[in-house]
């Protein structure tokens, strides 16, 4: 199980031109200095570089690794100034009825292009379609997915592992290929389900949370080429 | 006929990029080295001489710490890889 997980990470590959490189500083005034009486000095660098190296690889590849490496290289929009929203249009639906099914068909597709607003200031507000922003979401945490999904059958291997000799088949078991793969295609899927809900669901809670609140900045859509009216900046929206 | 699969196929690959690149690198040592003997035997001065030299070590040693490192690593990456294999 730990060669099946293990077998994306190639960062020893890498990370050996720096063993090498400190490895060989250690080792290289002393080899230089007493290049004639001791010329070995270098040879022991290149065994002690080497057998790091190896002592590297063998710890990482006993030792579990659990989902905080997910969270690696993870930038957040602080730095970002620029406002970038996300825009839901209602469905329009026909009210003709079909064939076969006597579902309603939904007319509505989303949005390709993004849409940019400009507020009475001229400062750009992207708007992006919800939808697609969901299908990008679900689609580009698949990768995550996987391997959060093969960090967790490692986990629980590593956890039941002293069950073994009780159940001699739970080794087969976690080793199949089919079962794993079966496992991380179950995962994903309930995963995007659940993303997608939970996107929706977040949505409506703010929008519904927005209208209670009445607090609500408004802009009004302009072309370019016309002059902004003057617009107060925040109106609030009276309860009926 | 597949001679590797994907795994010895990669590990291969990440190998004989290190193995270039070091073998690249481990020719400029030899370069400073035989530098360092011209040096030497011109009686530049000891202090250039000697630190021509210890680039060329440090430079030489870091490269076969490179090409010995990936082979072992390489070695032991694939052995298991075999032995999971053998297991399934």
């Amino acid at each position: 199980m730990n060669d099946e997980i293990k077998s994306g990470d190639y960062r020893i590959f890498n990370e050996i031109w720096l063993i090498g490189i400190v490895s060989s500083l250690l080792f290289a005034f002393p080899a230089t200095y007493w290049r004639t009486e001791a010329p070995w000095i270098m040879g022991l660098g290149v065994t002690v570089g080497v057998a790091f190296t190896l002592f590297v690889e063998v710890v990482r590849s006993r030792k579990p690794e659990f989902l905080i490496a997910l969270a690696r290289g993870h930038k957040t929009w602080s730095f970002y100034s620029k406002i970038i929203g996300l825009f839901v249009r209602e469905a329009q639906t026909t009210t003709k009825q079909m064939e076969l099914t006597g579902l309603e068909i939904i007319t509505q597709k989303p949005a390709k292009r993004v849409i940019v607003l400009e507020d009475e200031e001229h400062r750009k507000i992207t708007l992006i379609d919800f939808d697609r922003f969901m299908a990008r979401v679900t689609s580009v945490i698949g990768k995550d997915l996987a391997i959060a999904s093969e960090y967790a059958l490692r986990t629980a291997w590593t956890r039941l592992k002293p069950l073994q000799d009780e159940y001699p088949q739970m080794e087969a078991f976690f080793r199949d290929p089919m079962v794993i793969e079966q496992l991380k295609k179950d995962i994903a899927a309930n995963a995007h389900t659940a993303v997608a809900k939970s996107g929706e669901q977040a949505v409506r809670f703010f929008l519904e949370e927005f209208a209670k609140s009445g607090d609500v900045a408004r802009y009004r859509i302009l072309p370019n080429e016309v002059a902004p009216p003057q617009i107060p900046k925040r109106h609030s929206v009276k309860k009926a | 006929m597949k001679l590797f699969d994907r795994q010895t196929k990669t590990i291969l690959l990440h190998m004989t990029r290190n193995f270039i690149v070091a073998l690249v690198m481990l020719f400029f040592a030899f370069c400073l080295d035989v530098t360092a003997d011209f040096f030497e035997q011109n009686h530049r001065s000891h202090y250039l001489v000697f630190m021509t030299r210890f680039a060329a070590v440090f430079l030489g040693g870091a490269d076969l710490i490179v090409i010995a490192g990936s082979v072992v690593v390489g070695a032991y990456r694939i052995m298991k890889t075999m032995i999971v294999q053998e297991d399934k």
